[in-house]
């Protein structure tokens, strides 16, 4: 009996996602609408001079990917567990908090993405929220979790054309070069906002809480280290290869012509010396499925991490009476988020940028937890941080606390 | 010994960092843990306290009789603190906060995995101790130090008594699995050790009997099989297949590398090897891939007497006996008989002729569908349907909770 081809087809790719790891998996969510607008609004409005600063979190991604993959590979339970039997209640109650506001600023960047894809075509988001909100929830409720995330996770890669992109348009790849390793700075609030926001959006919170729940889930254990390390090391080099190549497209074409992101259209635009006209489709497409996926796995994620960590119980397959703190948490991520996107005149733009924002201030918080717990031997037996890790994950820490004081000072005194 | 106020409900979280007083007012140092000790038929008797002794900054012990009061405000001693006996710490011994505060446990009545979000104490004859958990946001709360606002008293506070807990982790240990976790339903014990995380469930599989890991096992989702599954040594591994019926077998081998196979097929029976070699031809979802051979099946000369006999002699080794399959001295198959049947009648009757016949339509070749199965099953209100090869011949039988199992695997 043979089955037809779409079947053999699907299948394959089932298979070929049923063996990437979390490594490759938390590069290609990276990649959402958050990272997708703050990664254009960098080239767009400072061209190449914030090279240096993927480069450097690039670094500091893998460090702290792999970091946080090692604690589940040894302790194997999610970072919310080991927070909670380590540090105890008032501990995991505050980073819980710091990740409930990171995440719901996220998911509502998640549907400002779904809401400006399909503003492209002059359709409202005052129906687009609401509905893709349904849909959201319709499909955690009754469908298939990881059928749904793989498609999106498929269609999303879809991002590459960034890549095919910044070859059509001739960029000056020596001076991209010569930026990726020389810092500039400016001491401005919008270039620093753009510089948390950038960091912010590569290594994130829900990040260091996804890569260690996944590998626990997959049921690894230390003996999977090396190559988890491996993976690890590959999905921060992939994420940040796109996101170098999203930088590049919209330096060496907006930021040439003195174009501001100001929505998705402008945003769009980048990719015009590849596809012509058809780049407002394809970005939009691009944009709308790296934003679902992050739609669909943050509200799930964000209220796994908080009931395990609390001892509340959770998945689809318990009652509303037993898991109301579960179903709780998942229609809050929802409709939170949805409604901060419907506020009337709200910038769509602005509010990925922002909400990146606000996760590059609040991640030393997730991140120093992540410390306390990886050099402690009564955790981590042999497998504490090596020096060499220690010294560029606190770099990074003070990097981004010492840029956000900077910002503050800024700010108040009026400097733009 | 005293306590501040009988009727007021004491937990541990009230007196973590409570300073310690001797009888000479000198500040002695500060709480860190209560030292449990477990009781035979009765709650874990508190023998000692942990703590932070300021005179030489280190940890020390001190046995529960040297205190004269417990209070939230401060703890004080009967004597001077140079009087003061250390708690010898015994084996069984655990210690509250380090081994089971904010931990996971299991709550047997409930049958699902919680958080010790506080412990509580209470005074039979006189002594402390351990009475329960409390499992409820009201705990977190309290913890959190946010308890005086009225706002947060329509959490209602839950407890678990000590003797419907089951410690996991380190904790485990040091304390006996309890009897109550080992005689829960397969499927909750299944649903317990999948909500666990993979290391804590791994120590408590570990814990038990080779027949009850069996039953266990094959109530658990697949994945978590496989992960399980590692948590054994190849000796371990060995007995446990042993207990399962070849069927789960196969299941298993399904799941792990085509090259760790041989191993696993060598360690078996030279009957159950061969059987299961047989069922890994069949494709996952046939009759084939999902029959057991887990089932009575007695030959037609028998008589009923000789059945029931037979079916007290072997039945602990089924998971459940409905009915028994009829075969010829080929193998083939005749009828079937219930219980029920088996129970009213005549019991020197042959078996032959108290049995249903089965119709070959009411059976399935080992390739047939699930879908095919189904229909079958449904059509002639069948509990089974017994599986044939070519030359009719009984291979084996698909159970309907088998059938359900796949068809809903989410289940």
């Amino acid at each position: 009996m043979t089955q037809p081809w779409t079947k053999r087809w699907m299948l394959k790719i089932m298979f070929f996602l049923g063996v990437i790891g979390p490594g490759i998996i938390t590069a290609l969510a990276n990649n959402d609408a958050g990272g997708i607008s703050t990664y254009s609004i960098v080239g767009a409005h400072f061209g190449t001079q914030m090279l240096w600063v993927l480069f450097g979190v690039t670094i500091s991604l893998a460090m702290t990917q792999e970091m946080g993959m090692r604690i589940g590979l040894v302790t194997r339970m999610g970072l919310g567990g080991v927070i909670r039997e380590y540090f105890g209640v008032r501990w995991v109650a505050f980073a819980m908090f710091t990740m409930l506001i990171t995440n719901l600023g996220t998911i509502a960047s998640e549907f400002s993405g779904i809401a400006a894809s399909f503003e492209i075509f002059g359709i409202s988001k005052y129906i687009v929220v609401p509905l893709a909100a349904l849909i959201v929830w319709f499909i955690l409720y009754k469908g298939s979790f990881k059928v749904t995330q793989k498609i999106f996770l498929a269609f999303s890669a879809l991002l590459a054309v960034y890549i095919i992109n910044g070859f059509v348009i001739k960029p000056d790849f020596g001076a991209a070069i010569r930026d990726l390793v020389t810092p500039h700075i400016q001491w401005t609030p919008s270039f620093l906002v753009a510089m948390i926001a950038l960091i912010g959006t590569t290594i994130t919170p829900w990040g260091q809480f996804f890569i260690q729940s996944y590998v626990v889930d997959k049921g690894l254990d230390v003996s999977h280290y090396k190559s988890e390390r491996a993976e690890a090391y590959l999905g921060s080099f992939l994420a940040s290869f796109v996101a170098f190549f999203i930088i590049l497209s919209t330096a060496f074409t907006l930021y040439k012509h003195g174009i501001d992101i100001h929505d998705a259209k402008d945003a769009a635009l980048a990719l015009r010396p590849l596809v012509g006209n058809f780049a407002q489709f394809l970005f939009a497409f691009g944009l709308f499925c790296a934003s679902m996926l992050g739609a669909f796995i943050l509200p799930v994620a964000t209220a796994y991490v908080i009931c395990e960590a609390f001892g509340w119980e959770y998945g689809f397959n318990t009652t509303w009476k037993n898991g109301k703190f579960f179903y709780s948490l998942i229609l809050l991520s929802i409709i939170v988020p949805s409604l901060v996107v419907l506020i009337p005149g709200i910038s769509l733009i602005q509010v990925m940028l922002h909400a990146q924002n606000v996760n590059g201030m609040l991640l030393p918080v997730i991140l120093i937890f992540v410390m306390k717990i990886i050099n402690d031997k009564s955790i981590m037996g042999e497998y504490t941080n090596k020096p060499v890790g220690n010294i560029i994950a606190w770099l990074t820490i003070i990097g981004i606390i010492s840029a956000t004081l900077v910002l503050i000072v800024t700010s108040l005194l009026g400097i733009s | 010994m005293a306590l501040c106020d009988p009727l007021t409900l004491l937990f541990l979280s009230q007196f973590i960092n409570v300073p310690i007083v001797d009888s000479a007012d000198i500040v002695v140092g500060k709480l860190i843990d209560f030292v449990a000790r477990p009781e035979q038929d009765n709650y874990p008797h508190i023998v000692g306290i942990v703590y932070h002794d300021y005179s030489t900054k280190t940890q020390k012990t001190m046995a529960y009789e040297s205190i004269e009061n417990l209070g939230g405000d401060e703890i004080t001693l009967k004597t001077v603190v140079q009087k003061v006996r250390p708690l010898e710490i015994q084996p069984h011994d655990f210690w509250l906060k380090r081994d089971i505060l904010d931990k996971q446990i299991v709550d047997l009545e409930g049958t699902r995995v919680v958080r010790a979000n506080d412990i509580r104490f209470g005074l039979i004859e006189n002594e402390l101790h351990v009475l329960g958990i409390d499992i409820s946001t009201r705990g977190i709360i309290r913890r959190l130090g946010l308890d005086k606002f009225r706002f947060f008293s329509f959490l209602k506070p839950a407890f678990i008594e000590w003797d419907k807990v089951q410690v996991v982790g380190k904790a485990l240990k040091l304390t006996q699995v309890s009897e109550k976790l080992v005689k829960l339903h397969p499927a909750d014990l299944a649903n317990v050790l999948e909500n666990l995380n993979p290391r804590q469930s791994g120590q408590l599989i570990q814990s038990f009997d080779a027949l009850t890991i069996s039953k266990v096992f094959q109530e658990l989702k697949p994945e978590h099989k496989r992960d399980i599954f590692k948590t054994f040594e190849p000796k371990q591994l060995e007995t446990i297949l042993s207990h399962l019926p070849a069927d789960e077998v196969v299941d298993y081998l399904r799941l792990i590398a085509k090259n760790d196979r041989q191993k696993i097929l060598s360690s078996l029976s030279e009957n159950k090897k061969k059987t299961v070699e047989e069922f890994l031809h069949y494709a996952d979802n046939t009759a084939g891939g999902i029959m057991t051979t887990e089932f009575l099946k007695v030959d037609s000369h028998w008589t009923v007497q000789q059945t029931l006999e037979h079916i007290r002699e072997v039945s602990h080794v089924h998971r459940s006996i409905f009915f028994v399959y009829v075969v010829n001295e080929k193998g083939h198959l005749l009828g079937v008989v219930s219980l029920r049947t088996l129970i009213t009648s005549v019991p020197h009757d042959p078996i032959e002729k108290v049995m249903k016949r089965i119709k070959l339509h009411q059976t399935v070749r080992p390739d047939a569908s699930l879908q095919e199965v189904a229909t079958l099953m449904t059509r002639y209100n069948l509990m089974s349907l017994a599986v044939l090869d070519y030359n009719h011949k009984l291979l084996g039988a698909v159970m309907v909770d088998d059938l359900l199992h796949h068809l809903i695997p989410q289940a």
